[in-house]
């Protein structure tokens, strides 16, 4: 993970998940935790959840809107969405070239 | 197992609490979840992200007052000790309209504000026990149920943005006056044979409305003269780029 999730240590991996949840549109926690889970097949544990969303918010990535009853929907800024596009583009390419090279070992 | 959540420090609870305990409702709760709620417990206190925000002024306001509550009442007692000492009645009667100042803005809230409050209603107990004039007790409680009642409904306007001159016309009127009526009247309350039991009873008393507000000035405590903070006014999201 690259800047600014290098330094989230075991958030980073949590972190990127809910920024790519709430690319769509916002979303409070339990909806957070169940898009995830979709996405990724594996639950995201309350504690690391909002480990990470406390994190995003620090660093002006997310922001909190309006409670809800208790419920406190949370989306994406503009940093946020720079952040997450650069984030996606860098794993683009990491991907491209990891299967280059496992397709040229293949060979 | 929601208790678990207690296990994070104040101040990311003040922030987080209710969301996470609303999360935890609308799930069963495994043993994986408790376990990452205690790393996330231990997380949050060896790196606090939820940092208190600035805190405005007139959130020391009620410390401030507590304290000086706390002050004038070991004064008192301090006077009590001293035969010729006259001053004590001034001071107690100073001590218990002070804590009135916190009342109406903060302490009729829930929480540690109980705490204040039981310790107010000792005070007014205190002093009205020690009227030996039945008269006087009565003009002094009618005083301190003019201030509660005058001053919350001050507050309450002064957060609804009533007009600045009569908002503080009001703040006056409702606080100030109390205060000198319940000095003037509380002149000669205390009488040499109760000296004793006020140092034994009111030293402790006393102390007790220092630490409180220590804590409440360190901590801060919100009042209702404060607007509510806006939400969601942080920088607007956009699209992600295609």
């Amino acid at each position: 993970m690259t800047q600014p999730f290098g330094e989230l240590g075991r958030f980073a991996e949590p972190s990127l998940y809910i920024l790519v949840s709430l690319s769509n549109g916002p979303k409070h926690g339990y909806a957070i935790m169940t898009d995830v889970e979709q996405m990724t097949g594996a639950p995201l544990g309350p504690g690391t959840l909002y480990g990470a969303l406390a994190r995003l918010e620090r660093r002006g990535l997310i922001e909190a809107l309006e409670p809800e009853d208790r419920r406190r929907p949370y989306r994406l800024t503009g940093a946020g969405a720079t952040t997450l596009a650069a984030q996606l583009a860098h794993l683009e390419g990491f991907v491209r070239t990891g299967l280059e090279r496992l397709g040229g070992g293949i060979k | 197992m929601s208790r678990l959540v207690h296990l994070y420090p104040r101040t990311w609870r003040d922030r987080y609490e209710a969301e996470l305990l609303d999360l935890l409702e609308q799930r069963p709760m495994s043993l994986r979840d408790a376990i990452d709620l205690v790393r996330g417990a231990l997380d949050a206190h060896l790196h606090p992200q939820a940092e208190r925000e600035s805190m405005p002024w007139t959130h020391r306001l009620p410390g401030l007052a507590v304290l000086a509550t706390g002050l004038f009442w070991i004064a008192a007692i301090a006077t009590v000790r001293d035969p010729s000492g006259t001053d004590a009645d001034r001071f107690l009667g100073l001590a218990a309209m002070t804590v009135l100042l916190g009342l109406p803005g903060d302490y009729l809230m829930p929480f540690g504000r109980r705490i204040a409050t039981a310790l107010g209603i000792g005070a007014l107990g205190v002093i009205l026990v020690f009227s030996t004039p039945w008269s006087v007790s009565v003009v002094v409680f009618l005083g301190v149920v003019s201030l509660i009642l005058g001053g919350t409904l001050t507050m309450a306007a002064i957060r609804a943005g009533i007009g600045a001159t009569t908002r503080w016309r009001l703040l006056i009127g409702t606080l100030v006056a109390p205060l000198v009526v319940g000095v003037v009247v509380s002149m000669g309350l205390v009488d040499e044979a109760t000296g004793r039991l006020a140092v034994l009873v009111g030293l402790p008393y006393g102390l007790a409305w220092v630490l409180i507000g220590v804590r409440l000035i360190v901590r801060g405590s919100p009042t209702i003269i404060d607007p509510p903070t806006p939400l969601g006014t942080g920088p607007v999201a956009r699209e992600i780029p295609a």
